[in-house]
């Protein structure tokens, strides 16, 4: 995911839809911080994601006692 | 959620279209991507929104050709005269079009959406015929990752196989991914098999709810604003956007 400076007409789109959900002729400060909230959330949910192993031992383990039992 | 749901409801309001005085046109009809693994309601979402905006169309990537979402020219069979024919986006103009499965689809249909997504024109130089068509419409798409399932080993591009010049054009991108966590799938659950059973959704923890046609008016009613950006907000914005360059 890039910023471009589509990015910035995007910021400014949803800040001035954030407005007229709030029925109001000009943006305000928070509006464009919820927009910019809104846009770090989906570049987030794009950016980290990361490799949990974690739940695949568990899993190996699981496995393992099983085998042990047997 | 919640985001994603709070996103729907401004594409659903839009922002505002600027027109300059030499007809150049600033878009102001927000696109959205939905992605992420099977089973997690994307489709659902953009069904419920196809049927919940004035003006909806739902179609899917595989069953749509580029000229069925664009334009098509026609031989009228009685005249014989060359006719135009407008395609699911022109059918759309100031409302939404939803589709889902857009990652399968074919390549080249795809590149006539471009166009949509950012001058919401289409132009036509066929038999003919050169003209170009409004297209104001927002496009809401919905598309799994590359091989059906996210792989949390790739990096996020080679899961999302779209182009970057597609991708910059939707103004929001949500990843939705299908992680087993305790509580959330027995409140799901829960969720259908109550659904299955008495066709109701149950008591929502929301103390009111909204019916579909005063959502409707409260949407036709923001509609109605044109909101302008304040000249001491410039500095902020501009600060704002130059911060998430620097990434």
């Amino acid at each position: 995911m890039y910023i471009t400076p589509r990015t910035l007409l995007g910021i400014i789109r949803i800040s001035q839809s954030m407005a007229k959900l709030h029925f109001r002729d000009h943006v305000k400060q928070e509006d464009v911080d919820q927009a910019l909230k809104l846009m770090d959330y989906s570049i987030r949910s794009l950016r980290s994601i990361k490799d949990d192993s974690a739940g695949k031992r568990k899993h190996g383990k699981f496995l393992f006692d099983y085998l042990i039992l047997v | 959620m919640e985001e994603i749901k709070q996103a729907l409801l401004l594409l659903m309001i839009g922002g505002v279209t600027k027109e300059l005085k030499d007809g150049m046109r600033i878009r102001g009809h927000l696109n959205s991507l939905l992605m992420g693994d099977p089973g997690v309601a994307k489709s659902q979402l953009l069904k419920h929104i196809s049927r919940f905006a004035p003006r909806g169309i739902y179609t899917t990537g595989k069953g749509s050709s580029g000229v069925g979402l664009t334009a098509a020219v026609l031989k009228d069979p009685v005249t014989g005269e060359v006719v135009l024919e407008g395609g699911a986006l022109v059918l759309a103009d100031t409302g939404i079009c939803c589709i889902d499965e857009f990652d399968k689809m074919d390549e080249r249909d795809r590149t006539n959406i471009h166009e949509v997504m950012e001058q919401q024109t289409i132009s036509i130089a066929k038999a003919g015929i050169t003209t170009s068509l409004n297209a104001r419409t927002s496009i809401l798409a919905a598309a799994n990752p590359v091989y059906g399932r996210y792989n949390k080993k790739l990096q996020p591009h080679e899961n999302i196989n779209l182009p970057a010049a597609l991708l910059s054009r939707f103004d929001l991108i949500f990843l939705l991914l299908d992680t087993a966590n305790g509580d959330r799938d027995v409140q799901l659950a829960r969720h259908v098999t109550q659904v299955h059973q008495t066709l109701n959704a149950p008591q929502a923890s929301l103390d009111v709810k909204i019916e579909a046609e005063t959502m409707r008016s409260f949407i036709a009613y923001a509609q109605t604003f044109q909101p302008i950006i304040p000249a001491e907000l410039h500095n902020y914005i501009v600060a704002k956007y130059v911060e998430k360059r620097k990434f």
